[in-house]
């Protein structure tokens, strides 16, 4: 049986609860715009009714409330969205990543313009056909000056996408020094989150800001999210290598062994000792973090290839150095290591040695590739390396692929464009010639810029070091012959150049300029540029069987292979690939931004503060408050006919 | 669907951003005319854009190759014509020449008539073009052509005034650059009548030079002896006259002689190791250029195409020659001029007048396939340029943007945008605040 207090009572439940959900409206007017903010409701329910049947109670007219009270207050989500975004944050990401990386290098073909590389190429060509016709100094200059742009250009070029290299490995490093502190404030959140629920609160406003996390790591790689109880998490990468005992980076249970990431920094390189001992050594940042020299470790990778290695024929060693560094290049790609929660690396101490044993190609070189295959597939499982399947770490991973591809695609340009140009300026199709006259090529037209050195004459000299790396001429390093740069003289155009050391000793030819006819014509040459890093890596082999060969006795004009390619033909080739993938980089972005488009709508349908809606909520709550004041202004009232006017 | 005003604003400005977005590509290609900036936005139509602008390229420089082979050729036709014109003069002047009623002074004018012409003929093919001999093969930067007075220096007889004397002798070859009448004067003879000493003057007797030892040097590359005779006598005067080379006498002409130290090069040479073997080569040789895609065509014509024809009998004949042999017969003289001639006169209307015909029909050969090569290189200037007009047209078809369509476009995209703006701007605005008190 309540009482007059009872309805007092009654109207006081009522001010606090519709108080506490005025303060809760105004909580999410307040947090309007904030980022990754859920709406709260606060969940009214009625207090317990007064009076059950009992042993000495009768229920006269049934049970009578007691009034309300907000029993929780609850976030609006819909985490089936949230699932969903991160997995389309982690692709759309991904593709960002490319595209920016892809659209910079991209600059460097950029092929519309008058200034790229196909116009100095084409300005190359046109000037060796002026010279042919005119034959007169201003003709050479022309050559020459053209040359040294294209020679520049190409450098440019490489410098660029080199550039671009080293600034994807730098954002790498960033974002694993990024993603590792991200995964600290998770932790902190799972841990508070935890303790507030175990109190028995709704932690709303911490399970936003984690989920707020959980997104940006998910814009970095794919991760998966296992729930357990009190609302804790664990949260690990979608890619976690086999055998890999701890792949949680941030774990419910408060002593789990969690995981984090280091990075790879410097030049990653293997070497062979004569023993057949390869060695890589690689040096890593602890948790990406560069601050100090403390937190810079190594460890050695170590494998024997020496028994029965030297017997292999020397293509049979290049592709099994092949096979060596397309592992080291897909290390120097990738370059984070899974370590542990201070960032040592999971592979070892600091200074281990990763040994893999040895190698044996004494049983046949195919059997000793099966093995070798095996032990660089042992060294994956061994170093435990990163190897997300989405997100913007792989999207920087694989464009450096692709950036690596372009580069080679320069490489190979510049080498076919020096081997010909050389051979035919020369008529010599190698470097040395031992039992010929002249016995070496004693006027290479392109140098590689690394080794060539000058005297203070402008003379060349160190002839024999310049035409043995005549081989690793690259984009990077590709110029013009300095000598012939200062002396337009030198420059062999005649048609019996070939028969002596030098253009000077020519007393046969007179002003004749065949020879320049014949460099001009290399334009529209076929020639085997898709086998040069493959089977052609040098002058001698763009002349071995099958390939090219000088149609005419004075060894000037290049035969066309049957399956080559013109030089503007290849570079046009590799210009298209780079636009097509950036377009599709373009594409999937678009079609990304879409998708999580729509998804970001939802999840706002869901979780969003609508004004209007709070408006209403609010008028609702204020309108509820003032009547419940009235309850207890009316209780008040009737007390005072009770305290003051029944007894006088 | 809950719509929250979070949600209104985000729409709103993706649909802004979309919006500006297109009409950024469209503002491009207005103000570029061009549909692509970046390989990506169609990498088809990118590198196939990079081919026309190569093969525009190449192609803009097999014009310049062409226009160069026309100044060429044209250069070429007019020096053949006027070396014609030449050759048809010397033709008139031989029939003259056979005039029965000529004597020898009509001849020697016609002699130096044709002397004349022999130095134009080489002028005609010493004709240059930007700088460049024309008929110089690829030694072109030095005459292909030259004359040279023929004549060797020569010794008149020594008279002895004193006809009883010894017979004096002279030795050696004169270098002097002018005739020169020697007096020599015997000054000192042993008992047995031999000569020892003696001097010389070159004025007449005005002066005399110092003693002079018995075959010692007179000056100008001569020596001079006196015969022993017992009837010489101190105070005797023996006279002679020296003729000076290259005085008076024919013109011949030769190849290029560079310098007094190089050979003159005046055949042909048969083997390898023959002085002058690679000037000649040069001279000789066929310079190329490329007028399309490895098509390449030779151009020149070399001084020695014009001078080695073939007769009508088969032979092969130099013009170097048949001028060598028209001026000899003309002084009455042999081929080589050695010796006098009697039938030298039938010769000049009956041999010499054949070849010099032969030449000129030659001559004209050279002339018709000089202006067939022109002709073709005129119409392969045509082809050229068709071509080059042809590759613009597909270069506009595919980069180039249709003005009135883009313009269009981007009116549409402008009404669009102020549409945009306009709907956002009233949908944004008002809330349930608006209307509460």
């Amino acid at each position: 049986m309540s009482g007059l207090f009872g309805i007092f009572n009654v109207g006081t439940r009522g001010l606090i609860t519709q108080q506490t959900a005025i303060n809760v409206t105004s909580h999410n007017v307040a947090n309007g715009s904030t980022e990754g903010y859920s709406k709260q409701r606060a969940t009214i329910q009625t207090t317990t009714p007064y009076g059950s049947p009992s042993m000495n109670s009768g229920v006269p007219v049934g049970q009578l409330g007691t009034g309300s009270e907000v029993s929780v207050v609850q976030r609006v989500r819909d985490e089936f969205l949230d699932y969903k975004i991160r997995k389309e944050t982690s692709i759309s990401s991904q593709y960002d990543a490319r595209n920016e990386v892809l659209s910079e290098a991209e600059n460097v073909f950029n092929e519309t313009s008058e200034t790229g590389i196909s116009t100095s190429l084409g300005k190359f060509w046109s000037a060796w056909q002026d010279l042919a016709t005119t034959g007169n100094d201003n003709a050479k200059t022309t050559v020459l000056e053209n040359t040294s742009i294209l020679a520049n250009a190409l450098n440019q070029g490489y410098d660029k996408l080199q550039d671009i290299k080293s600034n994807t490995q730098a954002s790498i490093k960033n974002m694993v020094f990024e993603i590792n502190s991200k995964l600290n404030e998770v932790d902190n959140l799972n841990k508070q989150i935890i303790s507030v629920k175990v109190a028995g609160l709704e932690p709303n406003d911490l399970m936003d800001k984690r989920d707020n996390l959980l997104d940006t790591l998910s814009s970095k790689f794919n991760i998966t999210i296992d729930k357990k109880q009190f609302y804790g998490l664990d949260v690990k990468p979608g890619d976690v290598p086999s055998g890999l005992t701890t792949p949680n980076l941030v774990a419910a249970a408060p002593n789990d062994v969690v995981s984090r990431f280091s990075y790879i920094n410097g030049e990653i390189k293997a070497t062979t000792a004569s023993d057949g001992t390869v060695t890589i050594p690689l040096s890593y940042y602890e948790k990406g973090d560069t601050a100090s020299a403390n937190t810079q470790k190594t460890i050695n990778i170590k494998f024997n290839i020496g028994s029965g290695y030297s017997s292999l024929t020397t293509e049979q060693k290049k592709s099994v150095d092949d096979i060596i560094q397309s592992k080291v290049r897909e290390i120097d790609e990738n370059r984070v290591l899974w370590a542990d929660k201070d960032g040592l690396a999971l592979a070892g101490a600091d200074g281990a040695t990763i040994d893999l044993g040895s190698v044996d190609f004494s049983g046949g070189f195919s059997s000793g590739v099966t093995s070798l295959n095996s032990t660089m597939s042992d060294l994956n499982s061994k170093l435990k390396m990163f190897t997300p399947s989405s997100g913007s770490l792989k999207g920087y991973m694989s464009s450096q692929t692709d950036v690596d591809n372009y580069i080679n695609q320069l490489d190979s340009l510049a080498k076919t464009l020096a081997f010909a140009v050389n051979a035919v300026h020369s008529g010599m199709t190698d470097v040395t010639n031992s039992s010929g006259t002249p016995d070496k090529d004693y006027m290479p037209f392109f140098v590689n810029s690394d080794v060539a050195k000058y005297k203070v004459d402008g003379t060349m000299s160190n002839l024999d070091d310049i035409l043995a790396a005549e081989d690793n001429i690259n984009a990077g390093n590709i110029s013009i012959n300095k000598e012939i740069y200062a002396d337009k003289s030198k420059m062999k155009i005649k048609t019996h150049d070939d028969d002596y050391k030098y253009a000077a000793d020519n007393n046969v030819d007179g002003k004749d300029t065949a020879r320049a006819l014949a460099i001009a014509q290399i334009k529209d040459k076929k020639i085997n540029i898709q086998d040069i890093s493959n089977t052609i890596n040098s002058r001698k082999d763009l002349f071995n069987a099958g390939t090219s060969s000088f149609s005419d006795v004075n060894d000037m004009y290049l035969t066309n292979t049957s399956k080559g390619l013109t030089i503007d033909t290849y570079f046009k080739d590799t210009v298209d690939k780079v636009g097509s993938q950036v377009q599709e980089a373009k594409k999937i972005v678009e079609g990304q931004s879409t998708v999580l488009n729509q998804l970001n709508e939802s999840k706002e349908a869901v979780s969003g503060v609508s004004l209007d809606e709070e408006m209403a909520n609010l008028i609702q709550y204020q309108h509820a408050f003032s009547a419940n004041a009235k309850i207890i202004s009316t209780t008040d009232e009737l007390l005072d006919v009770v305290i003051n006017g029944l007894k006088k | 669907m809950r719509v929250t005003n979070k949600m209104l604003t985000n729409t709103f400005l993706r649909d802004m951003q979309t919006n500006l977005k297109n009409m950024q590509t469209i503002q491009m290609q207005r103000t570029t005319g061009k549909k692509y900036s970046r390989p990506s936005d169609d990498p088809g139509k990118v590198t196939q854009i990079m081919q026309v602008y190569t093969d525009e390229t190449a192609n803009k420089q097999y014009n310049t190759n062409i226009s160069n082979a026309i100044s060429w050729t044209k250069g070429t036709d007019t020096s053949l014509g006027q070396a014609g014109n030449v050759l048809t003069r010397i033709q008139e002047l031989l029939v003259s020449a056979g005039n029965a009623a000529y004597g020898t002074q009509e001849r020697k004018s016609i002699k130096d008539e044709i002397n004349q012409k022999i130095s134009e003929f080489a002028q005609d093919l010493n004709s240059t073009y930007d700088g460049k001999y024309i008929f110089g093969g690829t030694k072109n930067d030095v005459k292909p052509l030259t004359t040279i007075a023929n004549g060797a220096a020569s010794i008149g007889a020594v008279t002895n005034l004193n006809s009883l004397g010894g017979a004096g002798t002279v030795g050696g070859t004169f270098t002097g650059t002018v005739d020169t009448t020697y007096q020599v004067k015997i000054t000192g003879l042993d008992s047995a009548g031999k000569l020892t000493n003696m001097q010389y003057s070159t004025d007449g007797g005005n002066t005399w030079s110092t003693d002079v030892a018995a075959g010692g040097d007179i000056g100008n590359g001569l020596t001079f002896n006196v015969a022993t005779s017992t009837t010489n006598k101190t105070g005797d005067v023996l006279t002679f006259t020296a003729t000076a080379k290259n005085d008076n006498k024919n013109t011949k002409l030769i190849y290029y002689s560079g310098s007094d130290t190089n050979p003159e090069l005046t055949t042909p040479p048969s083997g390898t190791a023959t002085t002058g073997y690679n000037e000649f080569n040069q001279i000789a040789n066929k310079m190329q250029i490329e007028v399309s895609q490895g098509v390449t065509v030779q151009y020149n014509v070399s001084a020695n195409d014009v001078l080695r024809f073939k007769s009508s009998n088969g032979t092969t004949l130099d013009l170097r020659d048949v001028f060598s042999k028209i001026v000899n017969h003309l002084d009455g003289k042999s081929d080589d001029g050695s010796t006098t001639d009697s039938t030298s006169a039938s010769k000049l209307v009956g041999d010499d007048l054949q070849n010099v015909k032969d030449s000129i029909n030659s001559l004209l050969s050279i002339r018709s396939a000089v202006g067939a090569k022109q002709n073709a290189m005129e119409s392969a200037e045509n082809k050229n340029t068709n071509e080059y007009d042809n590759m613009e047209e597909l270069l506009s078809k595919i980069e180039d943007v249709d003005i009135t369509e883009v313009t269009m476009q981007y009116a549409t995209l402008q009404t669009i945008y102020q549409a945009s703006l306009q709907t956002s701007a009233k949908v944004l605005q008002p809330s349930l605040m608006d209307y509460l008190r």
